[in-house]
């Protein structure tokens, strides 16, 4: 009789994706999962769900009322009252981001992401496909072998049905042979460009840490090939690590042209856009150091990054200082442009706004 | 000198308008929205001066220069490369969206209180200030 323990597994497994379906913004904007992330998993905690389990005593322990002592002694001990209150108890979940991905999908109501139109990158794998005659004994085909052998011994009348033998020679054996086939696979790369001038706190850096995990777990299940590259610019602009652009505090002026400068360059020296489906992710307070800057941007942006990217989303994250003016530059220039999404955010509770403003276009 | 140019400021405060004053070579500008016997209510401070100090070293004294403000400024942006520095009302200070703002050169420092509401482009408000620390703000920042 088969066991139910598939049934009850997978029971669970939609409990547990229907809780984080019902908080999902609540994940969304404290990023307790993100902590605990591995490759594939996440570890979700859901102090709600009570894992129920069977706990075993001790057969010589005797049960209620066979201790020692006399009818009405007290116990022993300080005299502290028992507790009124419920015990807490966290479960964590392990959620695959391929789960999560789906489940975002379809709380935000993501469009499936369509890769541009142009040369997709190709892939070689070996397959299994033919037989040959001569091989290695490793990939001998039996069945191959023996049918071959047979159909000689018949074709030679050494074949008796009464007393069926077969001997495979030399000539019988058969072997797996395979090809390398190419195949067409998407591929994509993120480029990440955070503000870390002294204008950016650290709640901002926060925000744009969870908005970068929600971005990626989307684009991850969207694309079997994704490469991810962080970009930070005050004044000047360099390509950093994850960990440390996350953290990295800097003090000085905000001159967004040294990002679009090495967007580019990092475009050109790494990912043909005919090969390469593009998504850069830029996250500011909009302070750009003067008008001029701006200028340059603007000019860049059109002239220089939008033709090769799929998707430039510029969110802009507010602090304690307000927001400022590179957001309506940017809507000013390209508000008609598909290719261009912009977002602001202005705490934690608008980050699955924004995730779905960026998103949301399918591109 | 720097505390005469305050004192010289104050006397010349007499209504609303910008009250300009200069003083061997500094010079303080003051646009007023109203003023009294003992307060200013002024929308934008500017002072210059012939400071040789550069970018960076004038905005690491501006912080204590500016005490006199209601409230504490520290550098947000600083960028001798760029030709200026930022300094602001610290975070904790922040209310209701409004914070003094302090630009420099290293020659000349603006200071002004800003409005920064969502969805609003920022704005300078105008803020209160006693005459006495006005004077002793100018004098400060001058020297």
């Amino acid at each position: 009789m088969p066991l139910n323990i598939d049934q009850d597994v997978q029971r669970f497994r939609n409990i547990v994706k229907g809780r984080v379906r019902k908080d999902l913004k609540r994940f969304m904007s404290e990023g307790e999962m993100i902590g605990k992330q591995g490759d594939k998993y996440v570890k979700i905690p859901l102090p709600e769900i009570n894992i129920p389990r069977l706990r075993y005593g001790k057969n010589e322990a005797g049960g209620v009322g066979q201790g020692e002592g006399e009818d009405g002694e007290k116990m022993p001990g300080d005299g502290q009252k028992a507790g009124d209150q419920p015990g807490e108890h966290e479960y964590e979940a392990e959620v695959s981001l391929e789960e999560l991905a789906e489940i975002l999908g379809e709380e935000l109501k993501l469009p499936r992401i369509e890769p541009k139109g142009r040369k997709q990158v190709t892939a070689t794998h070996d397959k299994y496909t033919g037989i040959a005659r001569i091989g290695p004994n490793s990939l001998r085909h039996t069945r191959r072998t023996f049918q071959a052998s047979l159909q000689r011994q018949v074709a030679a009348g050494a074949w008796s049905p009464e007393r069926p033998m077969l001997v495979p020679t030399r000539e019988d054996m058969r072997f797996r042979s395979w090809k390398a086939k190419q195949e067409p696979q998407s591929s994509a790369a993120i480029l990440y460009v955070m503000d870390v001038s002294g204008s950016m706190g650290k709640e901002q850096k926060e925000i744009v840490r969870l908005e970068a995990f929600w971005i990626d777990t989307w684009l991850k299940a969207n694309y079997k090939h994704l490469e991810t590259r962080f970009i930070i610019h005050d004044a000047a602009a360099k390509e950093v690590d994850r960990d440390t652009f996350f953290r990295v505090k800097e003090s000085g002026g905000t001159l967004i042209s040294s990002a679009y400068t090495l967007i580019e360059r990092t475009i050109l020296d790494h990912y043909p856009p005919e090969e390469w489906n593009l998504y850069v992710f830029q996250f500011s307070d909009g302070d750009n150091w003067s008008a001029s800057d701006t200028k340059i941007c603007m000019e860049m942006l059109r002239d220089r990054i939008l033709p090769k990217v799929n998707l430039f989303a510029y969110g802009q994250v507010e602090s304690e200082y307000g927001s400022g003016q590179f957001l309506q530059d940017i809507a000013g220039g390209f508000s008609d442009d598909e290719r261009v999404v912009i977002s602001r955010i202005a705490d934690r509770s608008a980050i699955m706004a924004s995730i779905r403003d960026f998103l949301g276009k399918g591109r | 000198m720097s505390e005469d140019l305050g004192r010289l400021l104050d006397h010349a405060i007499t209504g609303t308008g910008t009250v300009r004053v200069e003083r061997q070579g500094a010079t303080a500008e003051v646009e007023v929205v109203e003023a009294d016997r003992l307060a200013v209510r002024i929308l934008r401070v500017r002072v210059s001066g012939e400071s040789t100090r550069g970018v960076r070293d004038t905005a690491a004294r501006l912080p204590d220069a500016c005490r006199g403000l209601p409230e504490r400024i520290v550098p947000v942006e600083v960028a001798p490369e760029l030709g200026g520095a930022v300094l602001r009302s610290a975070p904790r200070d922040v209310v209701d969206r409004e914070y003094f703002e302090v630009r420099t050169d290293g020659k000349t420092t603006d200071i002004e209180r800003i409005h920064a509401a969502p969805g609003v482009e920022r704005h300078a408000v105008p803020f209160t200030l006693t005459r006495e620390a006005l004077a002793r703000i100018v004098g400060k920042v001058a020297g």
